[in-house]
């Protein structure tokens, strides 16, 4: 309790309050013997419901992406981004196409 | 093993835990504050039948805080912020559906008293049920600063801000709860 429990202030107020009903400081109400399963039930239904709202958004968006990416793959941008970025090395691409100038 | 744990480190436990069922550090924090807040829900919200509800849903807010309750304040304080918060709230709505309970006759709330009393006469120790009867027996606009200041240990001010309303009012309500508490206990003594 903080130190204005005992002050009063103004006119209005009244000055002495009573002492605090002591019955009331560690008075406790006993639950029923299931109330471990509900609150442990009603945990689980939000987990649950967190879940499927979480999935309800990412697979959509998941499948999307997917799409956008078979279609950048598809126009070959994918591959000549990548490229790039990641030149192959000389003597891979020479193991990869024997006969690439042969053939031209 | 967990009874000598502190509620701190049951914190940490339940907070490093995995699912509900196999949270025994979160089971044991109810299993510690469940009387109390079942007795706030009780009479704050002034509905037997709706404060295990009320109990059970600040548990669960609790256990979704959880990760967020960073352990400036101990893990009761911060609990019976919520709990109060929660009942407070639910006493509010109520108030706008129904009619209020200040309004409410005294014959009518004495009435629906003695009709639960029998039921809860087995359960209940007699003091414990004797204050059950006394706050049944006073109207909300005493019972709430009574039970914020007496049982949750709220300061004036914390109290005042929570029912909207003034510093005096509070020191009022709580005054009159007080005196009232004491002459219907008094009364249940000498009956």
């Amino acid at each position: 309790m903080t130190e204005d429990k005992n002050q009063s202030s103004g006119p209005s107020e009244p000055e002495d309050l009573g002492t605090p009903i002591v019955q009331l400081l560690n008075h406790a109400v006993p639950v029923s013997p299931n109330f471990h399963s509900r609150i442990s039930r009603a945990i689980e239904r939000r987990v649950l419901a967190a879940d499927a709202t979480q999935f309800g958004i990412l697979a959509p968006l998941s499948a999307l992406l997917e799409l956008v990416k078979a279609v950048f793959e598809g126009l070959g941008i994918v591959d000549a981004a990548s490229d790039v970025h990641n030149p192959r090395p000389a003597s891979s691409t020479d193991a990869d196409h024997p006969s690439s100038e042969t053939e031209g | 093993m967990q009874t000598e744990l502190s509620d701190d480190e049951l914190v940490k436990l339940a907070i490093e835990g995995g699912e509900f069922r196999n949270d025994r550090a979160y089971q044991e924090l109810i299993e510690r504050y469940q009387g109390k807040v079942m007795a706030n829900c009780r009479y704050l919200s002034g509905s037997t039948s709706d404060a295990e509800d009320l109990a059970q849903e600040v548990f669960v807010k609790a256990y979704f805080g959880l990760a967020s309750f960073q352990g400036r304040a101990q893990f009761g304080t911060w609990l019976r912020r919520i709990k109060t918060n929660h009942c407070l709230n639910f006493v509010k709505r109520n108030r706008r559906a129904h009619v209020s309970v200040d309004d409410v006759a005294q014959d009518a709330s004495s009435a629906l008293v003695v009709s639960a009393k029998g039921e809860r006469r087995a359960i209940l120790s007699e003091e414990r049920q004797r204050i059950d009867e006394v706050l049944d027996a006073m109207t909300e606009k005493l019972r709430v600063p009574l039970v914020l200041c007496d049982m949750d240990e709220f300061s004036y001010q914390e109290i005042a801000d929570q029912l909207g309303i003034g510093l005096s009012a509070v020191k009022m309500r709580i005054k009159r709860g007080r005196e009232e508490f004491r002459r219907i206990y008094e009364d249940l003594n000498a009956a």
